[in-house]
C-alpha cells in the first residue's frame, strides 16, 4: 500500500514537472512559429510605376503587421480572364488575404461575390459596384470628379467646349467621377461632347484614338478621368501639337511632369498610398472602419503649376518612397 | 444602507473566516504541516521572484535605453560626418575657388564639376546664384527652369538673412531644373552667403549645395534596423526631415509627436503619446540644429521581458511544485509516529487495554509512547483490583444472605425437637435431629457455595422431612429429578426457601391435601427446577411484586425472600438464569429455578458462570 502510495505521488509529480515544460516548451516554439501572413495585391495594368505608391503604402503596412506582400500585375489593362485567373492563382498559393484593384467591376462582380474561399478579400481604388460582398479602398471619386467641374468653371470661360474621355467605363471609379463632373456641370451640359473610342479601336493606344478625336473636334478642354486617359491625351496633344487645356485625374509621375511643364492645367491627385496603407490594414484586421470612413482618411487634392511645389503638395506629388 | 452593506459584507468575511479556522484546525497534523510550509514556501518565492524579475526588468530595461542612446549617439556621428563633408564641399567651393579670383575672367564651371564629380553619391548640385537670383554656375549643367523665381526660394531667403551662417533647409522636392526623365529629387539645401567678385566689383551671392536626401535616408534607415523602437530625424522646429513612417506621416495615417518633442532638451524622456508610453531620446545634431529621436515604446521593453517573466513563472511554480512535494514527504515522515501513536490509542478508545502502545519516532514521541503504556498498565492493574473487590464484596454479600437462613430454622426445629423430647417421641426427635444434622452438613458444605442437584435436593428432602414432622403430614411431597442433571451444579440453597414457602403460603392449611412437586429436568441444554403447590395461589399483584420488591415485609416464614433466591442465581450465573412464577388463585402456585448446566467437575468457586 505504501509502496503504490508513493509510486503514485512520484509519478504525479514527474506529471506536473513534465506538463509545465512542456507548456514552456510549446509556447517557446509558438512564439517561433508565429506565422508570416501573405497578402496578395492583384493589380489591373502592366506597369507597376503605376502602382508605386499604393504599393508602397501596402508594404509599409503589411510591415508594421508582419505580414509579407507579393505584388501582382497584370500583361494588359483590361482582361477579366486573365484577372480570375491571376486571383484563383493566388488563393491557390496560399494568399492569407487579397487587395485587388479590379479591371472591370460589371464583369468581375459576379464572380468575386460567388468566391467560395474564405480568405479576406478588400478592393482597392475600382470597386465592383453595388451590392459588393467585399469593401472597396478608394477616394471619393464622385467628389473628384465634380472638384474637377467646378475648377473648370470657375476658372474658365463660360463659352469653352469640354471634351470627356470616357475611356475605361468598366470600372466604376471612371464611372463615378464621370457622374460627379456631369452633375456639377449640368449647367452647362450643351458645352460637353464625350470623345468615346469607336468599334475598331477598343485594342488601340489611348493616345491614337484621342489623336483621332483631337483632329475631327475642336474642343478648348479635354477632361481625363483616369491615368491612362491622362497620359493618353498629353500624349496626343504634343504628338499633335495641339492648344488644349488638360484637366485631368492622375497620380503618375508622367502626369506631375506634364503638369509642371504645363502641358496639363490642373492635376486632381489623390493619395495612393493612403489606398494602399488602409487596404493592408483593413484587409489584415488591422483596423475595422466602414467605407465611408476610410474614404474619408484618403486625401485628394487639385494641384496646379503654380501650387505644385507648396510643402504640403509636393510630399503628396513626390512620394518620398522612392 | 452603504453602512448595512458594508456589515453584512464584514459579517459574510466574518464568517467564512472562521469556517477556514475551523476546517484548518480540524485537518490532520500531517495536512497543516504541508499546507502551512507550502503556503510559506510560496510567499517567499513570490516575494523572490517578483524582487529578482523588478530588478532585472529594471536593469534590461535601462540597458536597453543604454543601447539604443549609443545607437543615437552613432547615428549622429555618422550624420554629423555627412554633414561636416556636405560642408566642406560648400567651404572648398567657397573659400579655394569663388573667393579666390575674378569670375568674369574665370569661370567656376570646372572646379564646379569636379568637385560635383567626386561628391555625386550624395550631392544632386551645386548652384552659385547671383543676389538677383540668376545663375552663375551649375554642376552638373542643366537647363534651369524659367518659370522658377530663386530669389524667392527659401535657402536664397536664408542664407542672405544671416550671411555669416550656413543654412540647412528641410527636405523639398529640387525645382530648379529642367528634368527629361519625369524624375525628381528630394534635396537638403546647404545654402550660404557669398562674395563674387566680378572685375572687380564684389557682389552677393549664394552658394547651394543640395545634398541627396537618399543619404541621410539611408544612413537613419541603416540605423533604424538595429535595436528597439525606432529614430526619426526633425529640424529645431519640429519639422519631420526622416522618419521611418514618412509618408504615412505625411498622409496622416500615422502620427508623431514631433511638434512637442521639439521642446525636450537632450537626453532620456518619457512621454504618453495616443495613449501609449514612450521613451524618448534625443540628440542634437551638430550645425544644422536637427534633433535626432529615439522612440521606444514602454510595450516594447516588455515584449523582452515576457519570456522572461513566463521563465520566472515557470521555475516558480515547478520549485512551488517541488517544496510542495518535498512538504508532503517530510511531513508524512514528522507525523508518520504522531499518526501510529493516535492509531494504537484509537484502540484505547474503545476499551481495549490489551493493545500494544505505539513506541517510535523521534523522543518526544518514544516519550508520550512510553508515557501512555505505564498510564495503560496502571489503568488495568487499577482494574483488576476493582474487579477483585467487586467479585469480593459480592461473595461477602452472598454469604450473608446464606446466612440469613439458618437462625429461623433452627430455632423452629429446635422448638419441634424440644417438644418431642418433652412429649417422650424420642424415635422422632431421633430421625428429626439426624435430618437437621444432614441438612446443616449440605448447607454448610465445607464453605462452597455451589453444590450438586443432587445435594440440593437431598437437602430440600431432609427439610421436608423435618417439616413433614413438623405439619403432621398435612401435605404430600412427590420429587421427580432427571438423573442426568443431579450432577449438574447449582448454588446451594435455593429450593429449601421456596418450599418453605409454598409450605407456609400453599399447603399449611389444606390438612391432608396439600401437593408438593418437586421436578428437575433439562431442557435446551438447561435445568429447570419447578417447585409447585396446589395452594391457594398467590393474587396477581402480588406475584408481580414477588420478585421485584425488596421492601415487602414476610409475615411468615424464614424471611428469605423470592428475590433474594433470583438475585442470587442471577448474582452467580448472570444472564436470563434466576426465578419464574407462575400462579392461579386457589389453583396453585409453579415457581420454576432456570439454572445452566454446567456439570460440577466443570465448576468454578467463585460464581463465574
Amino acid at each position: 500500500m505504501k509502496t503504490v502510495r508513493s509510486l503514485l505521488f512520484v509519478s504525479l509529480l514527474l506529471v506536473v514537472i513534465l506538463g509545465v515544460f512542456w507548456v514552456y516548451y510549446s509556447m517557446m516554439t509558438e512564439q517561433e512559429n508565429k506565422e508570416i501572413r501573405k497578402v496578395s495585391v492583384i493589380l489591373y495594368g502592366n506597369s507597376s510605376e503605376q502602382w508605386e505608391n499604393l504599393s508602397q503604402g501596402a508594404e509599409r503596412a503589411a510591415k508594421d503587421l508582419g505580414a509579407e506582400v507579393s505584388l501582382v500585375t497584370m500583361s494588359g489593362d483590361n482582361d477579366t480572364s486573365e484577372q480570375i485567373g491571376l486571383i484563383n492563382r493566388e488563393i491557390n498559393n496560399g494568399a492569407n488575404a487579397i487587395l485587388i484593384a479590379v479591371c472591370n467591376s460589371k464583369e468581375l462582380r459576379p464572380y468575386l461575390n460567388n468566391l467560395e474561399s474564405k480568405i479576406p478579400i478588400v478592393m482597392l481604388e475600382t470597386g465592383i459596384m453595388e451590392n459588393a460582398k467585399y469593401k472597396c479602398i478608394s477616394s471619393d471619386n464622385f467628389e473628384m470628379g465634380s472638384l474637377l467641374a467646378r475648377h473648370i468653371i470657375e476658372n474658365e470661360d463660360p463659352k469653352v467646349k469640354v471634351a470627356i474621355i470616357y475611356d475605361n467605363e468598366q470600372r466604376d471609379s471612371v464611372v463615378k467621377r464621370y457622374e460627379g463632373f456631369c452633375e456639377t456641370f449640368a449647367d452647362y451640359e450643351d458645352r460637353i461632347v464625350l470623345w468615346k473610342r469607336n468599334e475598331n479601336e477598343k485594342s488601340n493606344k489611348s493616345m491614337l484614338y484621342l489623336q483621332r478625336e483631337l483632329t475631327e473636334e475642336a474642343v478648348d478642354i479635354v477632361v481625363a478621368l483616369d491615368n491612362t486617359a491622362t497620359e493618353g491625351i498629353v500624349d496626343a496633344v504634343l504628338n499633335l501639337n495641339k492648344s488644349v487645356k488638360i484637366y485631368g485625374i492622375g497620380n503618375t509621375d508622367k502626369a506631375v511632369s506634364n503638369l509642371d511643364d504645363n502641358t496639363i492645367t490642373e492635376l486632381i491627385y489623390q493619395n495612393e498610398f493612403s489606398i494602399g496603407y488602409l487596404g493592408m490594414q483593413e484587409v489584415l484586421g488591422a483596423v475595422d472602419m466602414s467605407e465611408e470612413e476610410l474614404q474619408s482618411l484618403i486625401e485628394f487634392r487639385a494641384v496646379t503649376k503654380e501650387d505644385m511645389y507648396t510643402a504640403e503638395n509636393q510630399k503628396m506629388l513626390f512620394p518620398f518612397v522612392k | 444602507m452603504e453602512f448595512h452593506h458594508q456589515n453584512i459584507g464584514q459579517i459574510g468575511k466574518n464568517k467564512m473566516s472562521s469556517r477556514l479556522a475551523k476546517a484548518y484546525k480540524k485537518r490532520s497534523i500531517q495536512l497543516i504541516i504541508s499546507i502551512s510550509f507550502t503556503a510559506v514556501a510560496v510567499v517567499a518565492m513570490s516575494f523572490m521572484g517578483i524582487v529578482l524579475y523588478t530588478q532585472f526588468a529594471d536593469n534590461s530595461k535601462n540597458m536597453a535605453i543604454e543601447s539604443n542612446k549609443q545607437l543615437l549617439d552613432q547615428a549622429s556621428w555618422n550624420l554629423n560626418t555627412y554633414i561636416r563633408s556636405m560642408m566642406s564641399i560648400s567651404d572648398t567651393m567657397y573659400y579655394s575657388v569663388i573667393k579666390n579670383r575674378d569670375l568674369t575672367y574665370y569661370p567656376l564651371d570646372t572646379e564646379m564639376n569636379l568637385l560635383y564629380e567626386s561628391n555625386k553619391d550624395n550631392l544632386i548640385s551645386i548652384v552659385c546664384v547671383t543676389e538677383d537670383g540668376a545663375v552663375m554656375a551649375a554642376a552638373p549643367v542643366a537647363t534651369r527652369k524659367e518659370s522658377i523665381d530663386i530669389t524667392a526660394k527659401d535657402w536664397f531667403i536664408q542664407a542672405n538673412k544671416e550671411i555669416e551662417n550656413l543654412h540647412f533647409s528641410t527636405p523639398h522636392v529640387q525645382n530648379l531644373f529642367e528634368n527629361s526623365n519625369y524624375r525628381y529629387y528630394w534635396v537638403v539645401s546647404l545654402s550660404r552667403a557669398v562674395e563674387l567678385t566680378n572685375i572687380g566689383r564684389i557682389r552677393r551671392g549664394v552658394l547651394l549645395v543640395d545634398m541627396n536626401f537618399n543619404g541621410i535616408e539611408q544612413l537613419l534607415s541603416k540605423a533604424n534596423e538595429k535595436g528597439n523602437g525606432y529614430m526619426y530625424l526633425m529640424d529645431q522646429n519640429g519639422e519631420i526631415i526622416y522618419h521611418p513612417k514618412q509618408q504615412a506621416i505625411y498622409s496622416n495615417l500615422v502620427e508623431e509627436n514631433n511638434l512637442e518633442a521639439a521642446d525636450y532638451e537632450d537626453g532620456s524622456h518619457v512621454e504618453r503619446f495616443n495613449g501609449e508610453e514612450r521613451v524618448v531620446i534625443i540628440k542634437t545634431v551638430g550645425y544644422t540644429g536637427w534633433k535626432l529621436v529615439s522612440v521606444t515604446p514602454v510595450k516594447e521593453f516588455a515584449i523582452n521581458l515576457n519570456q522572461i517573466r513566463f521563465f520566472t513563472v515557470m521555475v516558480g511554480v515547478v520549485t512551488i511544485v517541488l517544496i510542495s512535494f518535498g512538504n508532503i514527504f517530510i511531513s508524512s515522515k514528522v507525523t508518520g509516529p504522531i499518526r501510529k501513536l493516535e492509531n494504537s490509542i484509537k484502540y484505547l478508545e474503545d476499551g481495549n487495554l490489551d493493545m500494544d502502545i505505539y513506541i517510535g519516532g523521534t523522543h518526544e514521541i518514544r516519550h508520550l509512547g512510553k508515557t501512555i503504556t505505564s498510564m495503560v498498565n496502571q489503568m488495568r492493574k487499577l482494574m483488576d483490583e476493582m474487579v477483585t473487590e467487586q467479585q469480593e464484596k459480592r461473595k461477602s454479600a452472598l454469604d450473608a444472605l446464606q446466612a440469613q437462613i439458618n437462625p429461623h430454622f433452627l430455632y423452629n426445629t429446635l422448638d419441634s425437637v424440644v417438644w418431642m423430647v418433652e412429649s417422650e417421641r424420642y424415635q422422632e426427635a431421633i430421625s428429626m435431629v439426624t435430618a437437621l444434622a444432614s441438612l446443616f452438613r449440605i448447607s454448610l458444605s465445607k464453605g462452597k457455595n455451589v453444590i450438586s442437584i443432587r445435594d440440593e435436593i437431598a437437602h430440600a428432602k431432609y427439610y421436608l422431612e423435618i417439616q413433614k414432622v413438623r405439619y403432621k403430614n398435612r401435605f404430600n411431597v412427590s420429587i421427580e429429578v432427571d438423573p442426568n442433571i443431579e450432577d449438574c451444579c447449582t448454588i446451594k440453597l435455593i429450593v429449601q426457601p421456596i418450599l418453605e414457602n409454598a409450605i407456609y403460603y400453599g399447603v399449611e392449611y389444606m390438612d391432608g391435601e396439600g401437593e408438593i412437586l418437586i421436578r428437575g429436568y433439562e431442557k435446551d441444554s438447561e435445568i429447570y427446577i419447578e417447585i409447585s403447590d396446589n395452594g391457594m395461589g398467590i393474587p396477581k399483584d402480588t406475584v408481580e411484586l414477588l420478585l421485584t420488591d425488596d421492601t415487602r415485609a414476610h409475615k411468615r416464614g424464614s424471611g428469605i425472600g423470592l428475590r433474594n433466591i433470583d438475585q442470587r442465581i442471577k448474582l452467580y450465573f448472570k444472564g436470563e438464569y434466576g426465578l419464574s412464577i407462575k400462579s392461579e388463585l386457589d389453583e396453585g402456585t409453579m415457581i420454576t429455578i432456570h439454572l445452566p448446566k454446567i456439570y460440577m467437575k466443570d465448576a468454578k468457586e467463585g460464581g463465574k458462570g
